[in-house]
C-alpha cells in the first residue's frame, strides 16, 4: 500500500491572498487559549533545514518582505500544450477527465479553457508560458471515481517551438482522498476540503520534478487561514515520513510534505513556519482556492508569500 | 461363515446340475417284495429332502446375492439451504433524503442457495462438495440485460456490491475418512470453532438476527482423534467414552502472493552508483544504474507475468499449523444433573518466511448448559511479529509490526421451555493508530451477528469508506469493530415452531482512531482532533432489535426482523455517505428451505 501513497507531483505558483495574520489566535473559536500555538509549536530543539539566503523571514504575513522575481515579458506567450492527466496515487492515465484552466490563477467565473482527456489520459489545449495558472481536473461525479482536484500556481517554462510538452495534470482518486485522512486519524467532512503540498526552501528551482529532493524543508509547520483571516475550527494539519502520512509526525520530515484537512471552502492562505536560529519565523505562504469535497495541491516556497515561483527560464537575470 | 462361504461357492455354480442320464426303461416286472419297496421309499424320501435342502440353499444364495448388491452402501444426501431475504431501510443513506427533506425508503431482496451433496460409504468414507449459487444476488435485472429497464425480463446475477457474481461456484470440496485411530479430513473445507468469533463456517441459518455472508474456508489437512480411546485400546481396555478430541492440521494459505513483497524500497530512478540513494538490490544487471522502481510491495504484477515456476519459491508461502484440544461432553454429570460441557483450545501458528511473519492465534471456548443455565464464552488472542503488513511503522524497521489483538464474547442465560433470558457482552480490540509499531485492531468474525444495524450496516460501511479498497483487510464487513458491547436478549418460544427474540444493543468504542471512530476529549487514548471535530458522546449508540420466526413442514422457515439504531457522533456517518442524523431503521423478512 505504501507505493500508491508516494506523494506528490506538486508544482506551484500563485497570486495574492488576503486577510490578517492573527498569530495571537484571538479570532479562533476552538477553545484553545492560543490556537496559533496549536499548529505552530515547534520544539526549540527542532532545526528547520534549508537554504534561506537572500530572504529575511518575518513574523507576520502582511509585514514580511517577500522576495520578488522579475519575469522576462518576452517569455510570456501562448503555446500549444500536450499533456496527460495522471492519477495522483499510481500515475495511471485518467481518461474522460475534464480539465479547466484559469489564466488568472484565480478560480473564479468561467474557466479560460476546457479540455477533456482521451485515450491514455492525453489532453491537448493551449496555455501561457511563464504565467501562473490554476487548473481543475474532474471526472463524472456520478461515477465518484475521483475527487475534484485543483492545482494552483502552475507555471510552464519558456518553450521553443511553441508547444508545451510533458505537462502533467493530477487527478486524485476518491480512494486516495479517503484513505490518507483515515491513516492520519481524520474524518473529512463532505462540506470541507483538503489542501496539500511540499515545503521548499529559497534555493529550490521551480522547474525541478517533484521527486527531486533538492530544497525540501524539514522541521517546518503549516497553518491555514480562511478568507477572514481566521484559523478554521475544523482544521487539522499533518505531516509525512518518507512520503507516507504519519499522525505522530509533528512537522515536515525530509520529504517536506504536509496536508491540511477539513479546510472550509473559499480563499485560503497557507503559511509555513520554521525555527531559524532558535526563532520561530514565517518562511513562506501560498494562497489557494478551496471547494467542498475537493483537494487543492499547492507548494510553498520559502521567501515567497503567495506560492508563486517562476522557473529559471522565465526570470530575467538579477 | 463356512456355510456362507459354501453358499457363495455354490452360488458360483448357479446353473442347475445337468440331469442324470435317463436310465433305460425296464420291462414291467412283477411286484417286488416288501423289503425292496421299503428301500425305494427311503431313497425317495432322501431325494425329496435333498431337493428341499437344495431349494433352501438356492434361496439362501439368492438372498446373499441381493445383500451383496451395493445399493445401500454409498448414500447420497443433501445439506444446505435456499433463502431469500427482503430488506427495507429508513434513513440509512444520506441520499435517501432530498434537499426538501423528503425521504424514500430503500428496499432490496437477495437470494442465496447453498447446496452440499454428500457421498457416504458406510459412515467411514465421506465426500462433500459445496455449491453456492445466487450468493447474495439481488433480485431483478441489475446489469441491464434488457437494454430498456422497463422491459426487463431475465434477472442478472448482480451482488450486493453491484458487481456481477458467478452463477455457481464450487465453494468447498473435501474428503473425510475413518482411519485406524481417528478421522482424516482433506480438502477445501469449512472451519468452525466455538462461537464463531475466529472461524465461522457461515453455512447455517442459525442466527437470531441477519444472515451469514463470510464463510471461513480452509485448504486443510486435518487429523482428529480421541487420545483416551487410543490409550485404552493399546492397553487392551475398552473404550472409556471420554469425549476428549485432539486434532492437528496444516493449512496452505498462499502458494505465491500475486502482490510482490520486496522488503525494501527502490527510489525513483534511474539512480547511479555515485548517488547516496543507490541500492544494489534495485540494479538488476549490476551495471551501476538502478533499473527497478518499486516500493516495499509491488501490486502491479499480473497473473500472466508469472513464470512456470511461480509456485516453487517456498519463502513466500504462507501456511499455518492448527492444533485443537477439546472436550465435548453432552451428558456430563455436574451440579447434580447431567448437562452439556464443552471446553477447548484452538491454536494456530501462521508463518511466512519472506516477511518474517510468526504469529500465534489462541482461541479458547467454554460452553455449559445444565439445569436451565447457559454459559458460552470465547476469547481470542493474536500475538507475534510480521513485516507483511505494509502500513509503515514508526520503529527503526519501517515494516516491522507487533501483533497484539484481542477479542471475546461471553453469554450467560437461563432457559426454560417457554423461553430464555440471556446477556451477551463482547469486545474487539481497536487500533488508534495503524501506522505505529503495534497492530492491535481486529474485528470479530463478520458472521457473529450482533444486531441488525450498528455493526452489520453502519460500521461496515464506515470502515469500508475510510479504509477504501486499498486497505480492504481493515474493513469490518459487519463484525464487531473496535468496541465493546452489551446485548441482553429475551427469547420466547410459545410453541415448538415459534420463536421470538428482542434485544437491546449498546456499544462503546475501544480505541477511537479519530477517522473511523471519532475520539472524545476524555478518551484514554487521547484525542488530537480539533474541538469541533471531536465526538460529544461516549457511546457509539444503541439499537433495539426484534425477531419472530416460524418453521413448518420440517424444512420451511420464515421470519421477520426489525431494528432501530440511534447512532451517535462517534461515527462519521456523513463522510461515509450515510444519513448524518443517525436514526436508522430496518424491517427485514426471510423465507428459507433447509435441506
Amino acid at each position: 500500500m505504501r507505493a500508491p501513497l508516494v506523494l506528490l507531483t506538486l508544482v506551484a505558483c500563485g497570486p495574492a491572498g488576503g486577510g490578517d495574520n492573527p498569530t495571537d489566535g484571538t479570532t479562533d473559536t476552538t477553545g484553545t487559549a492560543d490556537p496559533f500555538a496549536r499548529f505552530i509549536n515547534l520544539d526549540p530543539s527542532v532545526t528547520t533545514t534549508g537554504d534561506f539566503s537572500g530572504f529575511t523571514p518575518g513574523t507576520d504575513w502582511a509585514s514580511t518582505a517577500w522576495l520578488e522575481q522579475s519575469v522576462d515579458g518576452t517569455k510570456v506567450a501562448s503555446a500549444d500544450l500536450e499533456g496527460v492527466v495522471l492519477d495522483f496515487e499510481n500515475d495511471t492515465p485518467v481518461e474522460g477527465a475534464t480539465l479547466n484552466l484559469w489564466d488568472s490563477d484565480l478560480v473564479s467565473g468561467t474557466p479560460d479553457r476546457v479540455a477533456s482527456s482521451v485515450l491514455d489520459g492525453i489532453v491537448s489545449t493551449t496555455a501561457s508560458t511563464c504565467a501562473p495558472l490554476t487548473y481543475k481536473v474532474s471526472t463524472d461525479p456520478v461515477l465518484a471515481e475521483t475527487k475534484t482536484t485543483f492545482e494552483a500556481h502552475q507555471i510552464y517554462p519558456a518553450v521553443e517551438g511553441g508547444t508545451i510538452t510533458g505537462a502533467e495534470f493530477t487527478s486524485v482518486s476518491t480512494t486516495t482522498y479517503q484513505l490518507i485522512p483515515t491513516l492520519l486519524g481524520v474524518s473529512i467532512d463532505p462540506d470541507k476540503a483538503i489542501v496539500a503540498g511540499t515545503a521548499f526552501d529559497v534555493a529550490r528551482l521551480a522547474e525541478l520534478p517533484s521527486d527531486d529532493n533538492t530544497g525540501k524543508i524539514e522541521g517546518a509547520q503549516v497553518i491555514v487561514y480562511d478568507a477572514e483571516g481566521n484559523i478554521p475550527d475544523s482544521l487539522a494539519v499533518n505531516y509525512f515520513i518518507e512520503d507516507f502520512p504519519d499522525r505522530d509526525q509533528l512537522h515536515t520530515s525530509a520529504d517536506g510534505l504536509w496536508v491540511a484537512s477539513n479546510v472550509p471552502p473559499g480563499e485560503l492562505r497557507v503559511e509555513l513556519w520554521g525555527n531559524l536560529d532558535g526563532v520561530l519565523t514565517l518562511l513562506g505562504a501560498t494562497v489557494v482556492h478551496s471547494e467542498a469535497d475537493s483537494i487543492n495541491i499547492s507548494n510553498i516556497y520559502a521567501g515567497y508569500g503567495e506560492g508563486v515561483k517562476f522557473p529559471s527560464s522565465c526570470v530575467t537575470a538579477p | 461363515m463356512i456355510a456362507w462361504l459354501a453358499a457363495v461357492a455354490l452360488a458360483s455354480d448357479t446353473e442347475p446340475a445337468p440331469p442324470a442320464e435317463t436310465p433305460p426303461v425296464a420291462e414291467p416286472t412283477p411286484p417286488s417284495d416288501p423289503a425292496e419297496s421299503s428301500d425305494l421309499e427311503a431313497l425317495r424320501a432322501d431325494l425329496a429332502a435333498t431337493e428341499k435342502r437344495l431349494d433352501e440353499l438356492q434361496k439362501q444364495i439368492a438372498d446373499t446375492r441381493l445383500a451383496l448388491i451395493p445399493k445401500d452402501t454409498l448414500k447420497l444426501t443433501f445439506e444446505g439451504h435456499y433463502r431469500t431475504r427482503a430488506s427495507m431501510y429508513g434513513h440509512l443513506f444520506a441520499s435517501q433524503t432530498d434537499a426538501a427533506g423528503d425521504h424514500d425508503t430503500a428496499r432490496l431482496m437477495t437470494h442465496q442457495l447453498l447446496l452440499r451433496p454428500k457421498l457416504d460409504f458406510r459412515d467411514v468414507a465421506k465426500f462433500w462438495a459445496e455449491f453456492r449459487a445466487l450468493d447474495d444476488v439481488v433480485w431483478g435485472d441489475n446489469a441491464s440485460l434488457a437494454s430498456t429497464a422497463v422491459f426487463a425480463g431475465s434477472p442478472s446475477n448482480t451482488g450486493l456490491d453491484g458487481v456481477e457474481e458467478p452463477t455457481v461456484t464450487v465453494a468447498r470440496a473435501w474428503i473425510e475418512a475413518n482411519v485406524a485411530v481417528g478421522v482424516l479430513r482433506v480438502g477445501r473445507q469449512p472451519s468452525q470453532w466455538g462461537m464463531g468469533l475466529l472461524a465461522n463456517s457461515g453455512d447455517r441459518l442459525d442466527q437470531d438476527f441477519g444472515d451469514s455472508h463470510h464463510p471461513t474456508t480452509s485448504d486443510r489437512v486435518l487429523f482428529a482423534t480421541r487420545p483416551f480411546a487410543i490409550a485404552h485400546r493399546i492397553s487392551g481396555k475398552g473404550d472409556p467414552d471420554i469425549p476428549l478430541i485432539a486434532a492437528i492440521g496444516v493449512d496452505r494459505l498462499v502458494e505465491d502472493p500475486l502482490i510482490q513483497f520486496h522488503g525494501f524500497e527502490c527510489p525513483p530512478g534511474p539512480v547511479t552508483s555515485d548517488d547516496p540513494e543507490y541500492d544494489l538490490r534495485c540494479d538488476i544487471d549490476s551495471d551501476g544504474v538502478t533499473d527497478q522502481t518499486h516500493s516495499w510491495v509491488d501490486d502491479t504484477r499480473t497473473a500472466e507475468q508469472r513464470g512456470g515456476d511461480w509456485w516453487a519459491d517456498p519463502d513466500d508461502d504462507v501456511q499455518q499449523m492448527v492444533y485443537v484440544l477439546a472436550y465435548r461432553g453432552e451428558n456430563v454429570r455436574y451440579w447434580g444433573r447431567k448437562g452439556e460441557l464443552t471446553a477447548g483450545v484452538y491454536a494456530v501458528n501462521r508463518r511466512q518466511t519472506e516477511t518474517s511473519s510468526k504469529v500465534w492465534v489462541l482461541d479458547g471456548h467454554v460452553h455449559l448448559k445444565n439445569r436451565g443455565f447457559l454459559a458460552d464464552a470465547e476469547a481470542i488472542a493474536i500475538t507475534g511479529d510480521t513485516r507483511g503488513i505494509t502500513l509503515p511503522s514508526t520503529g527503526p524497521d519501517p515494516l516491522a509490526k507487533e501483533a497484539r489483538l484481542w477479542g471475546y464474547v461471553a453469554r450467560v442465560g437461563y432457559e426454560r421451555p417457554m423461553g430464555k433470558l440471556a446477556m451477551e457482552v463482547g469486545y474487539a480490540s481497536g487500533d488508534e493508530n495503524v501506522s505505529d509499531e503495534t497492530f492491535s485492531g481486529r474485528p470479530l468474525h463478520p458472521d457473529h451477528n450482533v444486531g441488525l444495524l450498528l455493526y452489520e450496516e453502519v460500521l461496515s460501511r464506515v470502515t469500508a469508506n475510510g479504509w477504501t479498497e486499498s486497505a480492504r483487510g481493515l474493513w469490518s464487513n459487519g463484525g464487531v469493530y473496535n468496541s465493546r458491547y452489551v446485548f441482553p436478549t429475551v427469547t420466547v418460544t410459545p410453541g415448538e415452531n415459534w420463536k421470538g427474540v428482542v434485544g437491546l444493543l449498546t456499544a462503546w468504542p475501544d480505541k477511537p482512531d479519530g477517522a473511523v471512530i471519532r475520539c472524545h476529549a476524555d478518551d484514554r487514548t487521547g484525542c488530537a482532533l480539533p474541538a469541533s471535530e471531536q465526538a460529544t458522546a461516549r457511546s457509539l449508540g444503541w439499537e433495539l432489535d426484534a425477531m419472530l420466526s416460524h418453521t413448518w413442514y420440517e424444512h420451511l422457515s420464515a421470519r421477520i426482523e426489525a431494528g432501530y439504531l440511534h447512532a451517535t457522533d462517534r461515527i462519521p456517518l456523513d463522510a461515509a455517505g450515510l444519513d448524518p442524523k443517525g436514526r436508522v431503521w430496518t424491517v427485514q423478512s426471510r423465507i428459507a428451505y433447509t435441506f
